[in-house]
């Protein structure tokens, strides 16, 4: 089975237990699995109960999704037959003619499922917009003539499609309004670019606005921006950490972790996500242990967790590791990018929603492509890392620093965030966002469907399991006028195939409705109410 | 040595003394085998058992190593057989002419035999084999060695005997303490009991119509099933390997079942036709070693080693031979048989094994551990007056005129070469765009971040660049960092040149490839590099073809301001078939009549370079970077680029302004000649200041200006060119130096200031620039 939980529990066996209680009621159900975590470590210091579920699919749905792919597998390879022996017109782009002896740029298998599987679905990822991503988005109409390998733009804009499928967590990227004309001035004044890196002559006036606000905003010392979110994990990783530390990381961590954390040329080591048994172990292991073979003391050990994990809708069980992480005197490296201006009762992320100490997290990387409605990241923390990271940053030192209207749509969310604007309209996108969470959620729970995640994150991942399924759905939901997203494997496991919906302030009961029926519908249409929890 | 005559059937006791003696022979023989093999470095079979990590050097010794061995097995025997002879503990007949016809009829009675038979014995083949199959590395040669030594060991008795022989000599590294070795090891030789059995096993059963006892089946065939596992599992599977060792072991085999069935014992004596058979072979052994270069392969080895493989050697080939001489009959064995299983049982289970003691920690210990554990700082400190903490702030846009710290200066700094950062056109695009798209893109380009822009941008740098595709990213320094790793992999060359720009250090690192640097610009050391690989790819050719080689270069260097001879990097592309990746964040908008970059200023055909990436941050004054090329190369990136796939696509107002930069370009061709009239004025006016020279092309709009003399420490250099920078930011010219990260670089350059040339910057700002930058230098340096 492909599920990389380990507590995942055995078919036909139910498996819920609650710490707090201490009851362990085995609420069996006749029809399969259900897993449910519930945990509260320590309720009195902070009120949440986190609880996430990952049901586990049933056992036929899982034999047909590796079926499916097992067939289009079969076919691909038939398909590749057909191809070389010239009986099927090859629509791939070919070498050059003069560089055909040369040794072949891409391993045949290494496109195997590009070619035959991904191609044939191609039409559900990068649909092109042609205005603002907000709760409605206008769609290019676009059709293939050659089975997906060249698309073609037919002119017609497909209008008004309820967007359920961009960050935009707030509803703070809209076309022009009025209180976008400081973005408007800033970008008059300064133009787009900036032509010069942080460290020669590229700090504007703007950012450093933009970064003592932001260092209030998170309540730290100091902060840093950064023009782009991906480099700001992939670029300044390696500058905290290096050869002779450990890294802890989820197995699900974005791959701009990853990669820093590659980059680093520290030891990485993976737990299972959120798995805290699992980190304390390593944890234990490598103060214990050490650095393999030298067995020599690790210099520094990093843990990296994200606050919300977009593609499986769950929260970090930061109470657990904060404890941990003073326990075992590592740090923390916590990626907000889904989290921070999306949770908490003010929108400072994933700290605040747990209510803990500003101090309690070493470093603070979040994105503003998200909540703020804009591009680049931040690091932020104690004065002396982020003056640090300024003298190391590799962005710092080499990458160009960020567009000034850019940073300024950035201060004009977080002023809005922090009331500094007058009014109270960041807290009430915050708390839209929260009712708009909580109600699609359960709505769709109710309808049976798998939903994984936590309940208050606003990234609400939703099981499909059969590759024809994906493709199905996401062309249904267009045809319905929602724009969707759709992940299969690679970025999931090759079974969890799913549709990811992300609810911004901006929709409204109205629109949410419409696009329930929607999946309602196709859930009978598809069916895809694999959901085998009691409906309540 | 306790001879014990073929003709005697020998006592138990002296049976049992023989087992022994064998045992302690075994014992010898692994202790003096391993010295030798560690002290020499040639014990590496786990590596030759790793995929792709064998080199041919490693694997390409080991044949040698076998063949080596091989005549030193030869001189053995012929030594030990002729002092046992003098000794007379031994008989055979002396040598008289007849006894080559003797061994030729013999000989020539075993035609059916071809190849290994017309040479005799069983020494010439294997060795040939090895000498045919040193291409085929991904081959465990080591067990090829292994399954010819285990032969040569059993050959003298061809039945059932020396099963466990094998067996013990398969487990002899684990009897070390290796224990974590000897499982490679024995996958490594599992080859060696299924040849054994197609050697000795089956031929002998069917021809001598020998009763074998089940457990001797049981056991054959579980070794055989094992190498048959171990053979599917072995990640360097080979198959021409394996037949060649396959077909080795049937000649072998054949050979053997012949010489016992043919030659009659009692003409020549066992002895007898051992002593002859290698007293002949080691001539042309010998001659074929020299002729093919092994024997000095061997003999560069020290005279010592030599020695050691001989008593190695001489002590394993008695020992079989006292063993094995004795009665063929599988029942004479079975005290030695007992013995050695039981020996090997002993190894299996005995404790000796563990490579550690591995004494646990008690949670007690574990408890002090952890808490004793003190790391280090996250971040180490810093002195707060390091002189790259205090950034320059510029207030207002960082355009022509620029206020840095609060004074009003000539901006020399930014990469703005086309001055289009405060253009209106491109302010007005961009609003155009922020009104109706707002800022951010809220997704990636896969999940509803493409926006129209993005694919008119595209087609834009396509059109303008002359390519089929153009593929565009959030963020300048991601791009080639992300484009590298998208097509070279673990295994894969990357050819790059040692000036190469941090970015393309970051994209190597992140591509895990073989990194060769050459050195700046040097054409002949690259070219040295790719025939030093051409080389070793002809020694081994299955692995070059599918070994991807690149070029990485830079069209104008950001580190050295100069440009990269690119009609011969295209030649060696095409002569040594790598491909070329260019690096263009300086040239691009500012090379070439079009600015279309160094191909186009070397009228280089666009096609012939792989992939072109560039910057959109500096002669286009947006944000973001670009890949272009064919199509078969750029679509690749769509789902193969790290920093095109995972990260919010480029705000569309940075995409618009991108756009109408282009634009521009398009409409005022003049513009590139009017930028390069400007820089070859101001790097005419900067020669001949005393104590800076000057660094780069005289037409790079972007060059540095450099110490003549260093102070002999950077911190100083550094300090010095800072003054000079802060003394002419005081007369209104704002310069900074090149920063480095320089823990981080690869080859740090030296510390310099980096002049920018621009468009905007007047005739005469541009003469008062580099005399104030004279002056100031003037005072500071002397």
């Amino acid at each position: 089975m492909a599920n990389p939980r380990a507590d995942t529990v055995s078919n036909g066996t139910l498996y819920s237990h609650e710490k707090e209680s201490n009851t362990q009621d085995e609420k069996c159900t006749s029809n399969g699995v259900v897993k449910e975590r519930q945990q509260n470590g320590n309720s009195h210091v902070y009120a949440k109960t986190i609880v996430e579920s990952f049901e586990e699919p049933p056992l036929p749905t899982l034999v047909t999704t590796y079926m499916g792919y097992g067939i289009v597998t079969l076919f691909g390879y038939f398909r590749d037959f057909l191809r070389n022996s010239g009986l099927e017109k090859c629509n791939a782009a070919v070498e050059r003619e003069e560089q055909k002896h040369f040794v072949p740029l891409y391993q045949d298998f290494e496109n195997f499922y590009t070619r035959n599987l991904y191609m044939r679905i191609r039409d559900n990822w990068s649909r092109s917009i042609c205005s603002a991503p907000g709760p409605l988005f206008n769609v290019m109409e676009r059709v293939s003539d050659d089975y997906n390998w060249t698309f073609r733009f037919t002119g017609k804009v497909i209008k008004d499609v309820i967007n359920i499928g961009s960050y935009n967590f707030l509803g703070l990227t809209n076309s022009w309004d009025e209180s976008m004309r400081t973005v408007k001035d800033v970008l008059e004044t300064y133009g787009t670019g900036v032509a010069s890196t942080r460290q020669e002559m590229g700090t504007l006036d703007k950012h450093k606005e933009l970064e003592d606000l932001l260092a209030k905003f998170l309540n730290v010392e100091a902060a840093m921006t950064f023009g782009m979110g991906f480099a700001t994990n992939s670029t300044n990783i390696p500058v905290l950490v290096g050869k002779g530390c450990l890294i802890l990381s989820d197995e699900m961590n974005h791959a701009s972790i990853v990669l820093g954390a590659r980059l680093s040329g520290a030891t990485i080591r993976t737990f299972k996500h959120n798995n805290m048994q699992c980190l304390e172990k390593l944890l234990r292991d490598g103060i214990i242990y050490g650095q393999p073979r030298t067995h020599r003391a690790w210099k520094k050990i990093l843990i990296l967790v994200e606050g919300i994990y977009s593609m499986e809708g769950s929260i970090v069980n930061l109470p657990e590791i904060v404890a941990l992480k003073k326990k075992y005197k590592a740090y923390l490296y916590i990626d907000e990018a889904h989290s921070i201006g999306s949770v908490g009762p003010t929108g400072r992320g994933i700290r605040e929603y747990f209510g803990l100490d500003p101090e309690d997290i070493d470093v603070y990387m979040g994105t503003f492509t998200k909540s703020f409605g804009a591009s680049g990241g931040y690091i932020a923390g104690k004065k002396d890392l982020v003056d640090y990271l300024r003298l190391n940053s590799h962005s710092a030192a080499y990458a160009v620093s960020m567009s000034p209207p850019v940073a300024e749509q950035i201060i004009r969310s977080l002023k809005l965030l922090m009331g500094l604007d007058g009014t109270t309209q960041g807290l009430q996108r915050l708390q839209q966002l929260a009712a708009n969470t909580k109600y699609f959620r359960q709505s769709l729970k109710k309808m049976g469907f798998i939903i994984y995640g936590n309940d208050d994150a606003p990234v609400v991942p939703m099981l499909l399991y059969q590759p024809c399924k994906v493709a199905a759905f996401a062309r249904h939901m267009l045809e319905r006028k929602i724009g969707v997203v759709v992940v299969g494997f690679p970025a999931t496991t090759l079974a969890e195939a799913r549709a990811r919906f992300c609810l911004s302030a901006a929709h409204t009961r109205q629109m949410l409705d419409t696009v329930l029926e929607a999946i309602n519908e196709l859930g009978d249409l598809l069916a895809l109410r694999y959901s085998r929890q009691k409906k309540t | 040595m306790m001879a014990t005559g073929a003709e005697l059937l020998p006592s138990g006791a002296a049976r049992l003394l023989s087992a022994l003696l064998y045992g302690a022979c075994s014992l010898l023989l692994v202790l003096l085998n391993k010295a030798l093999l560690t002290a020499y470095g040639l014990l590496r079979p786990p590596a030759s058992l790793l995929p792709n990590c064998a080199s041919p050097s490693v694997l390409g010794a080991n044949p040698h190593l076998a063949d080596s061995f091989d005549f030193d097995l030869m001189a053995a025997t012929i030594m030990i057989l002729f002092v046992a002879k003098l000794n007379k503990i031994i008989h055979f007949p002396d040598f008289d002419k007849r006894i080559p016809a003797k061994k030729s009829t013999v000989m020539h009675r075993k035609k059916s035999v071809a190849f290994s038979d017309t040479l005799p014995g069983d020494y010439t083949y294997p060795p040939l084999t090895l000498q045919l199959s040193p291409g085929l590395s991904p081959l465990p040669q080591w067990a090829l060695t292994r399954s010819y030594e285990c032969g040569q060991a059993c050959r003298c008795s061809p039945c059932s005997g020396n099963l466990p022989f094998h067996l013990l000599y398969s487990w002899r590294p684990s009897y070390l303490g290796e224990f974590h070795f000897s499982f490679l090891f024995i996958l490594s030789v599992s080859p060696t009991p299924a040849l054994f059995l197609s050697r000795e096993f089956l031929p002998s059963s069917q021809l001598f119509r020998k009763q074998h006892s089940l457990d001797i089946v049981a056991s054959v065939f579980a070794i055989v099933l094992g190498a048959v596992v171990a053979a599917g599992s072995d990640l360097a599977f080979n198959l021409e390997g394996y037949i060649f060792v396959f077909l080795n072991d049937i000649f072998t085999a054949a050979n053997g079942v012949y010489t016992k069935q043919k030659m009659d014992p009692k003409e020549l004596g066992k002895y007898g036709v051992l002593f002859y058979n290698a007293c002949f072979m080691i001539i042309p052994t010998f001659i074929i070693s020299v002729s093919t270069g092994d024997f000095q392969q061997a003999g560069s080895r020290t005279f010592s080693v030599c020695v050691l493989t001989q008593v190695s050697a001489d002590v394993r080939y008695s020992s079989v031979q006292s063993l094995q001489l004795s009665p063929h009959h599988g029942r004479g064995w079975s005290h030695q048989e007992g013995i050695l299983i039981l020996w090997i049982i002993r190894l299996l289970f005995s404790k000796t094994y563990k490579l550690q003691e591995r004494s646990d920690l008690t949670i007690k210990e574990k408890e002090e551990l952890i808490e004793e554990w003190q790391p280090e700082p996250l971040v180490p400190p810093i002195s707060k007056d390091h002189p790259a903490l205090n950034y320059n702030i510029v207030s207002g846009p960082p355009s022509h005129k620029i206020v840095v710290n609060g004074k009003e200066c000539i901006n020399f700094a930014s990469f703005n070469f086309l001055g289009l950062l405060d253009n209106p056109r491109v302010k007005a695009a961009a609003l155009a765009s922020l009104k109706k798209y707002g800022v951010g893109t809220c997704g990636p380009r896969g999940f509803y971040g493409t926006f129209d822009v993005h694919l008119d941008l595209e087609e834009h740098l396509a059109k303008f660049m002359k390519t089929e595709e153009a593929i565009i990213y959030s963020y300048g320094f991601s791009t080639i960092a992300s484009a590298i790793p998208a097509y070279s992999k673990r295994g894969d060359i990357i050819f790059v040149d040692r000036a190469a720009c941090f970015a393309i250090q970051k994209g190597l690192q992140a591509s895990r490839s073989d990194i060769k640097l050459f050195n700046h610009n040097d054409v002949a050391d690259l070219e040295r590099l790719l025939k030093e690989q051409e080389i070793e790819d002809q020694k081994n050719p299955r692995k070059a073809r599918v070994t991807r080689r690149f070029i990485v270069v830079e069209g104008l260097y950001m580190n050295t301001g100069s440009i990269c001879p690119l009609p011969e990097l295209v030649k060696l592309k095409y002569k040594y078939k790598a491909r070329i990746f260019l690096e263009e964040s300086l040239s691009f908008g500012v090379l070439g009549e079009h600015g279309r970059g160094v191909t186009e200023h070397y009228g280089i055909s666009i096609d012939d370079i792989d992939l072109i990436s560039a910057s959109m941050e500096n002669s286009l004054a947006s944000i973001g970077g670009f890949c272009c090329g064919r199509s078969f190369v750029i679509d690749h990136q769509r789902l193969s680029g790290q920093g095109y796939c995972f990260s919010a696509s480029l705000p569309p107002l940075l995409a618009a302004a991108a756009i109408e930069a282009l634009n521009i370009m398009e409409e005022n061709p003049d513009i590139f000649a009017e930028l390069k009239k400007k820089c070859q004025q101001i790097h005419k006016a900067l020669q001949g200041i005393s104590g800076l020279k000057v660094v780069g092309e005289s037409f790079s709009p972007a060059f540095h200006l450099q110490l003549e003399d260093s102070t002999g420490s950077r911190e100083t250099d550094v300090k010095l060119l800072q003054a000079i920078i802060n003394e002419c930011m005081n007369k209104s010219i704002a310069l900074t130096q090149a920063r480095y990260l320089e823990k981080e670089e690869k080859c740090l350059p030296a510390p310099s200031i980096r002049v920018v040339v621009t468009v905007e910057q007047s005739k005469e700002e541009l003469e008062r620039a580099a005399s104030t930058i004279k002056e100031v230098a003037q005072t500071i340096l002397l």
